[in-house]
C-alpha cells in the first residue's frame, strides 16, 4: 500500500515500488498546493475578522441546501459554500479537504481516508467518520434521490468507520474516477447526529455543515444570505455576509454591478459582457474550461452522416475563431477536442481543425453529398452555462453550414423540449450537445461516447470506445488510465463522431472597486467559491 | 355563481396548458436518468397518474385551500404567493394611481382643447406609452435614473425609493390608454346636448367639464381603468423580473420556465381571483355613477 499525504513533499519523490498504484503523479502538484495554503495560515499571525457584505446577483438560484438529496449540478452552488468534501475544488483545482491524505489497496478495491481532525460542523458537532460513511450511505441507500447515485451505487460495496477519524470504502471495482470527478470526489459531508435528530426536511431548512460559510437566511426563489464560519478549520472567509440574489433580467444584474448594488454578476454575455470590459471599475473574470459542446448527428435521418468525410466538412464548414471572438466575446475558444485542457485524459496537441468552405464543398462532393440537400438542424432557444449564446451560436453555424451548400431546416426547442427530445433519442439531423464540467474523460465517455450515452441520445456506437470506457473504469493506476483515456481522445480526434465546437469558460462580472480579491473555483461554473470574495474596506 | 364558473374554467385552462407544455421531471433529472428513475420521480410528484385524477386531485385540494408544494422550492405555493402579494399589491395600486393622476388630467385637458398643440403632444404621449414594451422601457429607466443620473436604485424591495421606477413603468403604460380613453369619452360629453343647456345657463366651464360631462363620460373611464388592472397584473409578470420586484408576477415566470405546475397554477388562479374581485367593484361603481344600471331584478 501506498500512503499520500497532503502537504509531504516526500511521498511524492520517494522511491515508487512497482506495481504500487501511482496516485502521485496525478497528486504532488495538488498536494503542494494544499502545503502552500497550509503555509499561508500559518504565516498570517492574527486572523482578521471577516467584515463587509457582499451580492452575487445570479441569474437562477438553487436553494436545495441538502447534498445527499442532490437535484442538479446547480444545486452546487449553494453546497460548496455550505460544506466540504473529502476533497475540495479551488482555483487550483481539487485540493485534499475533510480528507488528509488517503491509501488506496494495491488491487484498488479499498480506500482508506484519513480524515481531518479538529473539524467542527456549524453546530458545533465534530467532524468524525461516521459523518462521512452516513453521507454516503444515503446517496446509496433505497431511499436516495440523488440525481446521480448511479454514479455511486455501481462501484461502493460498503462503507466502513475504521478509527473515529479514518473511513473506509470497500469497493466492488476500483473506482479511479472518484479522485478525478467532481461529482464524486467532491460530495459533501452532512452531519449524521443532528441529520437524524431532525430529519431531511428540517435539515433542508436548516442546513449545517462543516463549510467556511453557514447559512444565514434564504427566501425561496428570491436571495440567499451566507454568514462566515469563524470556526472554519481552513482559510476563513474575508467578508462577513455573502448574499446570492436571483435577478433575471441581465441588464439588471448589469446595472446592479455597476451602480455598486451588486459586487459580482454572473451570467453576463454578448454586449453586456464588452460593456463591463470597457468600464474601468469593472472587470471580467473567466472560470475557464467549465463547459465544452460539440455537433452531433443523427446517421439514421441522415446516412450521409455515417460517413467520415461528411462530418470532417461539417468541421471545415464551421467559423469556430469568428464565432468565439463576435459572438461569445472571447469568452469561448475554438476546441480541437471534446476534452479540454483541464479534462483528466486531455491529449495535447491534437490540431484544430481549419475554417476551409473549399475543403468542406470538396469533401461532401467527394462523398456524394449534393449542394442543395436538406438536414434537420437543432436550434436551442435558451443558453446552457457550457455555451453561452447558444441561439445566436447556432445561427452562426447554421449559416456556415448554408455557405456549404447545404440547406438548413432550423428546428426550435426550449430546455425542456430540448432535454425530453434528447432523452426519447429523437434528435433530428445536426443537433448540438454540451458539456458542462467536462473534467474527466472517463465520465466524458460514459455519458456521451458509449453506445448507451443519454447525451448523445445513442448515436455514435464504436465498440473501442466501449472498450476503453469499460477498462479505464477498473484502470486503478492513474498514468495507465490517463493513457487510454488519451488514446480514446486520439480516436475521437480521427473518427469526428462529435465535432468539436468551443470550449467555453464562464464569466462573471465584477466591480473591482468593491471587490479586492476573489478565487472562483477552477473548471465548473457552479462552484463560485464565495468564501474566497474579499472586499475593499 | 358566474364567478365560480369562471374560476372553474380558469381551473382547467391553467392546468390543461401546463401539462401541455412539458414536464418538469425532464429539467430535474439527469440526462443518465434511466426510464424507471424518470418514472419514480414523477410518481413522487403525482405526475404518473391519468390527468383526470390529477385534476380531481388539484380542484379537491385547492377547495380546501391546498395548491401543493412548489416543486422547485420545496415549499407550499399557497404560502409562497400569500407571502409575495404585498408586494405586488403595493406596486399595482401605486402604478394605478401615479397612471390615473397623468392620465385623466391630460385626458380631460385634451379633450377640451382639442386639436391643440397639448392634444397632439398627449397623442404622441399615449401612442408611445402604448406601443413601447414595458421590459424596454423599464431598462431604460434603469439606464437613465439609475446609471446616468445615480438617482435611484436599480433594482430589488425595501426601501421606499425601489418602488419608483417599476412604478412608473408600469403607471405609464396604464395612464396611455386610460388617457386615449379619456379624451374620447369626454370628447363625446362635451359635445352633448345636456353640456350645451348646462353652458347655455351660466354654469361656469369647470363645473361644466368636471361635473356634467366628466360625470357622464365617466363609465367608459372606469371600464378601461378595470381592464388595465388587468394589464397592470400582466405588465407586473415583466416588471417585476426586470426590477427584481419579489411579486407574484416574478414567481410565476420563474414557475413557468421551470414547469413548475403547482406553483403556475396557484399563481395563475390567484391573479383570476383577484381580477374578478376588480371586476365586481367596478360592477358596483357602476351603479353608484349611473343610476340607471342596476344589477337588481325589480
Amino acid at each position: 500500500m501506498m500512503l499520500i499525504k497532503a502537504g509531504n513533499e516526500s511521498a511524492c519523490v520517494g522511491r515508487e515500488p512497482s506495481k504500487m498504484v501511482n496516485l502521485k503523479a496525478a497528486f504532488c502538484p495538488l498536494m503542494g498546493a494544499v502545503a502552500m495554503a497550509a503555509g499561508l495560515v500559518v504565516a498570517i499571525p492574527a486572523y482578521a475578522q471577516p467584515k463587509g457584505s457582499a451580492v452575487v446577483a445570479v441569474p437562477a438560484l438553487s436553494q436545495n441546501t441538502d447534498p445527499t438529496a442532490t437535484v442538479s449540478t446547480a444545486d452546487y452552488m449553494i453546497h460548496e459554500a455550505l460544506y466540504d468534501g473529502l476533497l475540495n475544488l479551488t482555483e487550483k483545482g481539487k485540493v485534499a479537504a475533510l480528507a488528509e491524505s488517503w491509501v488506496i489497496s494495491p488491487d484498488g478495491k479499498q480506500i482508506d481516508f484519513k480524515l481531518r481532525k479538529n473539524v467542527k460542523f456549524h453546530n458545533g458537532d465534530p467532524f468524525t467518520a461516521e459523518d462521512v460513511k452516513f453521507t454516503f450511505e444515503r446517496i446509496i441507500g433505497p431511499d436516495s434521490t440523488h440525481s446521480y447515485r448511479r454514479g455511486f451505487i455501481d462501484p461502493i460495496d460498503r462503507i466502513e468507520v475504521v478509527e473515529p477519524h479514518t473511513v473506509r470504502f470497500v469497493l466492488k471495482q476500483p473506482w479511479p474516477a472518484f479522485f478525478t470527478t467532481a461529482r464524486f470526489a467532491l460530495t459533501h459531508i452532512v452531519p449524521k447526529k443532528y441529520y437524524e435528530q431532525v430529519g431531511a426536511k428540517a435539515f433542508k431548512e436548516k442546513p449545517v455543515g462543516t463549510g467556511a460559510l453557514k447559512l444565514a437566511d434564504m427566501k425561496a426563489g428570491e436571495w440567499t444570505k451566507f454568514e462566515a464560519n469563524t470556526d472554519y478549520w481552513g482559510a476563513k472567509a474575508k467578508t462577513q455576509f455573502v448574499t446570492q440574489r436571483l435577478v433575471a433580467e441581465p441588464f439588471t444584474r448589469y446595472a446592479m454591478l455597476e451602480k455598486g448594488e451588486a459586487d459580482i454578476a454572473a451570467g453576463i454575455s454578448g454586449a453586456l459582457l464588452e460593456k463591463v470590459r470597457s468600464n474601468k471599475d469593472l472587470k471580467v473574470i473567466l472560470s475557464p474550461y467549465s463547459g465544452t459542446s460539440g455537433l452531433l448527428f443523427n446517421k439514421t435521418d441522415l446516412p450521409q452522416f455515417a460517413d467520415k468525410r461528411v462530418r470532417l466538412a461539417v468541421a471545415h464548414a464551421i467559423n469556430r475563431e469568428a464565432i468565439a471572438k463576435n459572438i461569445t466575446g472571447g469568452v469561448c475558444e475554438p476546441a480541437s477536442s471534446m476534452l479540454t485542457p483541464g479534462t483528466f485524459g486531455f491529449l495535447e496537441g491534437l490540431p484544430q481543425v481549419s475554417y476551409d468552405l473549399n475543403k468542406a464543398k470538396a469533401l461532401l462532393k467527394e462523398a456524394g453529398v449534393q449542394p442543395g440537400t436538406k438536414v434537420p438542424f437543432v436550434y436551442h432557444t435558451q443558453s446552457f452555462a457550457a455555451l453561452p449564446g447558444a441561439p445566436q451560436v447556432l445561427e452562426a453555424i447554421a449559416g456556415n453550414l448554408e455557405a456549404a451548400g447545404l440547406v438548413v431546416e432550423r428546428k426550435s426547442f426550449d430546455t425542456d423540449a430540448w432535454l425530453s427530445m434528447m432523452r426519447t433519442n429523437k434528435a433530428p439531423g445536426i443537433y448540438y450537445t454540451p458539456v458542462g464540467t467536462p473534467d474527466d474523460a472517463g465520465e466524458l465517455l460514459n455519458s456521451y461516447f458509449t453506445a448507451n450515452a443519454g447525451w448523445t441520445t445513442r448515436s455514435i456506437a464504436v465498440p473501442e470506445y466501449d472498450a476503453i470506457y469499460k477498462q479505464q473504469q477498473v484502470t486503478a493506476d492513474l498514468e495507465a488510465r490517463k493513457k487510454l483515456l488519451q488514446k480514446f481522445a486520439k480516436l475521437e480526434s480521427e473518427n469526428f463522431e462529435m465535432v468539436p465546437l468551443f470550449w467555453c469558460a464562464t464569466p462573471y462580472a465584477v466591480n473591482s472597486k468593491r471587490v479586492k480579491d476573489w478565487k472562483p473555483a477552477l473548471g465548473s461554473g457552479n462552484y463560485l467559491s464565495l468564501a474566497t470574495i474579499e472586499l475593499n474596506q | 355563481m358566474q364567478a365560480l364558473l369562471t374560476m372553474l374554467l380558469l381551473s382547467v385552462i391553467v392546468f390543461g396548458l401546463s401539462r401541455l407544455s412539458g414536464d418538469p421531471v425532464n429539467l430535474m433529472a439527469p440526462m443518465e436518468a434511466s426510464a424507471e428513475d424518470i418514472e419514480r420521480i414523477r410518481a413522487s410528484l403525482g405526475l404518473d397518474k391519468p390527468l383526470i385524477v390529477q385534476y380531481w386531485y388539484f380542484v379537491t385540494n385547492a377547495l380546501q385551500g391546498d395548491f401543493g408544494r412548489s416543486i422547485k422550492w420545496d415549499r407550499s405555493a399557497a404560502e409562497m404567493l400569500i407571502e409575495r402579494f404585498p408586494a405586488t399589491l403595493w406596486l399595482s395600486l401605486a402604478s394605478m394611481l401615479l397612471g390615473l393622476a397623468l392620465a385623466l388630467p391630460v385626458g380631460i385637458y385634451s379633450a377640451v382643447k382639442r386639436d391643440t398643440w397639448f392634444d397632439s403632444a398627449g397623442k404622441i404621449v399615449a401612442l408611445l406609452g402604448q406601443s413601447m414594451p414595458t421590459f424596454w422601457f423599464g431598462i431604460l429607466l434603469i439606464l437613465f435614473f439609475s446609471l446616468w443620473f445615480g438617482l435611484l436604485p436599480t433594482s430589488g424591495y425595501g426601501l421606499d425609493e425601489h418602488i419608483i421606477l417599476p412604478t412608473v413603468t408600469l403607471g405609464l403604460f396604464v395612464a396611455a390608454a386610460i388617457m386615449r380613453v379619456t379624451r374620447s369619452a369626454m370628447l363625446d360629453a362635451l359635445e352633448a346636448d345636456y353640456v350645451r343647456t348646462a353652458r347655455a345657463k351660466g354654469v361656469p366651464e369647470w363645473r361644466v367639464i368636471m361635473v356634467h360631462a366628466l360625470k357622464n363620460g365617466a363609465i367608459p373611464i372606469l371600464t378601461i381603468t378595470a381592464l388595465q388592472a388587468a394589464t397592470i397584473l400582466r405588465g407586473a409578470v415583466v416588471t417585476e423580473t426586470v426590477f427584481a420586484w419579489p411579486g407574484v408576477g416574478k414567481i410565476a415566470i420563474d414557475a413557468v420556465y421551470g414547469r413548475d405546475f403547482p406553483l403556475v397554477q396557484a399563481s395563475v388562479l390567484f391573479m383570476g381571483v383577484i381580477f374578478l374581485v376588480v371586476n365586481f367593484v367596478v360592477d358596483m361603481l357602476y351603479v353608484l355613477l349611473d343610476p340607471r344600471i342596476s344589477y337588481i331584478k325589480r
